[in-house]
């Protein structure tokens, strides 16, 4: 931490703050200046997964090699390529209504990421200003979000998901709503006790003599200096979230059908996994490759920007 | 006494509010989300059906009036009755109870003991090619989600293997498999932790005290490193038991196994409210209490919280 408080000011205007020295520089800069270690191999392979994930996203639809939501009974459990009876007609087989799986699971990332990216964002903004409130202005305030988040920590969240479905009914702004308030109190309680320890650091209390006022010292002091480790944070929360989503998807009260989604297709390969084990295999591994590239991709950025947060999970 | 009571009360004062949480949270969905007339009825039920029951279940009155009841028959144990079955939703989701606790302890235990033998053993030959093989093992079973893992359980020890059973209850050999799954997630973290926490306590200057004094690696490690390690560890182990019941959920429908987390699922599906309100508020208050226990048991465990 120590070297990356005691940055330069960066392409801030004047350096009209004479002692905001890491206060003033801003993220970009911050990050620029990091010594960037050579990128492992595994996390260099999660960075391309992850990018072809985003590209699936944005394209979805526009290139499956079959219509997704087009059954077809003449080709039922085609088994993958690779596979005796596979054909490059159905390259990852089809499941038992005949639906090509290949297309399935590329036009499930869709849904996948915008819930995650979604859910992600709402729990990050919730969670850092909650956080930067109780830890920067203390008193009630604090102990009333500090008591809502230790609340919120033991209530099983998955089964507070159930009753909202329950109740509402599948859907994604649901399934957004309810990942996204599940993931605020990490943020909330990491980025308390960063504020707790800087707000009273010289250059905080210096330019409060020099009359900044509250929002100044906020944006410009506090939060540049506790962005690497919300950064952290978010891989961690993403990471979750996507589980999230699957279990539900899985449980039958996650993306509302016919959107196909990866949780949803492992549970319906489960009657066929005597004859056509692919059918739930193929949506599974998917998934699991993208919670192990986003694990890998956050475990590298945990080392380069805050190997303080290590022992999190 | 006078400290005991400070650090008792505003604990048990958290769990309350936690609880209170969950029933409004709870009360919240369950009112906002619709006629809840309109799902106990059938659908060509006459206006005046829909009305009278309206009157019967006291939807006709404000808000304040309704929640005030809802909770005065929370606590009188009253939670409805189930749609689908002619019986209090309490005890039907009480009757699936031990199924979900049998394999949520069970579950816990394996988990428990191999995950701190795990641990403790990767400490132990820190560094090696075996402590780095068990840590991406376990760094595996994390990334996997239950329910897909059980798919695979279920793929190499039942349909290849033939071992196990897929599903079912009863028999012990039909618990292995939903245990093994539920038990994988909460075993790697309670070896990566115990790892982490070991490593930790043998950098101490009381185990290199120890060390220096001649004391042999034995009694350095049993006496010194793994007592102050086992602090962090107990309260580790009581959230990851709640962390479990949790689980169990997933795990039970992978493996249609009776217990709550399968009920409250297939509730779900055939909009059988009720049964899924009591399930919910079951596990949810299961759940605070284990984290209730947790907090406490730092003033058996560690002497120093007692002085405040």
């Amino acid at each position: 931490m120590a070297e990356l408080v005691g940055a330069a000011p960066d392409r801030s205007p004047t350096g009209r703050s004479p002692t905001g020295v890491a206060g003033e520089a801003g993220l970009l800069g911050r990050v620029q200046r990091l010594r960037w270690p050579a990128m492992p191999r595994s996390v260099t392979i999660s960075f391309i997964w992850v990018g072809v994930l985003i590209l699936l996203a944005v394209l979805g639809p526009a290139i499956t090699p079959h219509d997704p939501l087009r059954q077809n009974l003449m080709t039922r459990t085609v088994p993958p390529i690779w596979l005796e009876g596979g054909s490059w007609e159905h390259v990852l087989g089809t499941d038992q209504l005949g639906y090509d799986l290949l297309s399935r699971v590329m036009i499930s990332v869709r849904p996948t990421l915008v819930i995650g990216v979604s859910a992600s964002l709402i729990a990050v903004v919730a969670g850092t200003i909650l956080g930067l409130v109780a830890g920067y202005f203390r008193g009630p305030a604090d102990g009333l979000i500090m008591l809502l988040a230790d609340s919120q920590l033991s209530i099983p969240s998955l089964v507070i998901a159930i009753a909202a479905v329950a109740a509402f009914g599948q859907s994604i702004t649901i399934l957004i709503i309810l990942a996204g308030f599940s993931g605020w109190m990490g943020f909330a309680r990491t980025v308390r006790s960063n504020v707790l320890t800087l707000r009273n650091q010289e250059f905080v209390v210096s330019s409060r003599a020099l009359g900044a006022g509250d929002v100044r010292i906020l944006s410009r002091h506090i939060l540049p200096n506790i962005a690497s480790t919300v950064i952290v944070l978010i891989t961690i929360q993403f990471r979750s979230l996507i589980l999230f989503e699957a279990a539900l998807s899985f449980l039958g009260l996650g993306v509302p059908p016919p959107q196909p989604s990866w949780g949803s297709m492992i549970n319906g390969g489960r009657d066929y996994l005597l004859s056509a084990w692919w059918i739930s295999v193929v949506p599974g591994i998917a998934l699991m490759l993208t919670v192990l590239t986003v694990s890998l991709i956050g475990d590298w950025l945990r080392d380069v920007l805050d190997p303080t947060l290590r022992n999190l999970r | 006494m006078g400290s005991v009571g400070q650090i008792v009360v505003p604990r048990l004062g958290r769990a309350l509010v936690t609880l209170w949480l969950v029933v409004t949270v709870v009360f919240v969905v369950l009112r906002f989300s619709g006629d809840p007339v309109r799902l106990l009825l059938p659908s060509d039920a006459t206006e005046a059906q829909v009305q009278a029951l309206r009157v019967e279940l006291g939807l006709d009155e404000s808000i304040p009036v309704q929640y005030g009841r809802f909770v005065l028959q929370l606590v009188q144990g009253d939670l409805g009755e189930s749609l689908r079955f002619n019986q209090p939703a309490l005890d039907l989701v009480l009757t699936r109870f031990p199924a979900t606790a049998q394999l949520a302890l069970v579950a816990f235990a394996v988990a428990a003991i191999v995950g701190l033998a795990i641990g403790s053993l990767s400490a132990f030959v820190r560094g090696s090619a075996l402590d780095r093989f068990a840590m991406a093992v376990m760094g595996f079973l994390q990334a996997a989600p239950s329910f897909f893992l059980g798919i695979m359980f279920i793929l190499l020890f039942s349909v290849q293997l033939g071992w196990f059973p897929t599903s079912g209850y009863g028999k012990p050999s039909q618990l292995v498999l939903p245990a093994l799954t539920l038990c994988a997630l909460t075993l790697a973290s309670i070896a990566r932790i115990t790892r982490s926490s070991l490593l930790e306590t043998l950098r101490t200057d009381y185990v290199r005290t120890a060390r220096s004094k001649g004391l042999s690696e034995r009694v350095v490690w049993s006496r010194h490193a793994l007592r102050n390690a086992a602090l962090p560890l107990a309260t580790m182990l009581g959230l990851e038991l709640a962390q479990l019941l949790s689980g169990a959920v997933i795990v039970e429908t992978v493996f249609a196994w009776p217990g709550i987390g399968r009920l409250a699922i297939d509730s779900v599906a055939a909009r059988d409210y009720p049964v899924v309100q009591a399930a919910v508020l079951l596990i949810a208050s299961i759940f605070v209490v284990i984290n209730l226990l947790v907090d406490l048991s730092y003033l058996v465990l560690d002497p120093r919280t007692r002085n405040g």
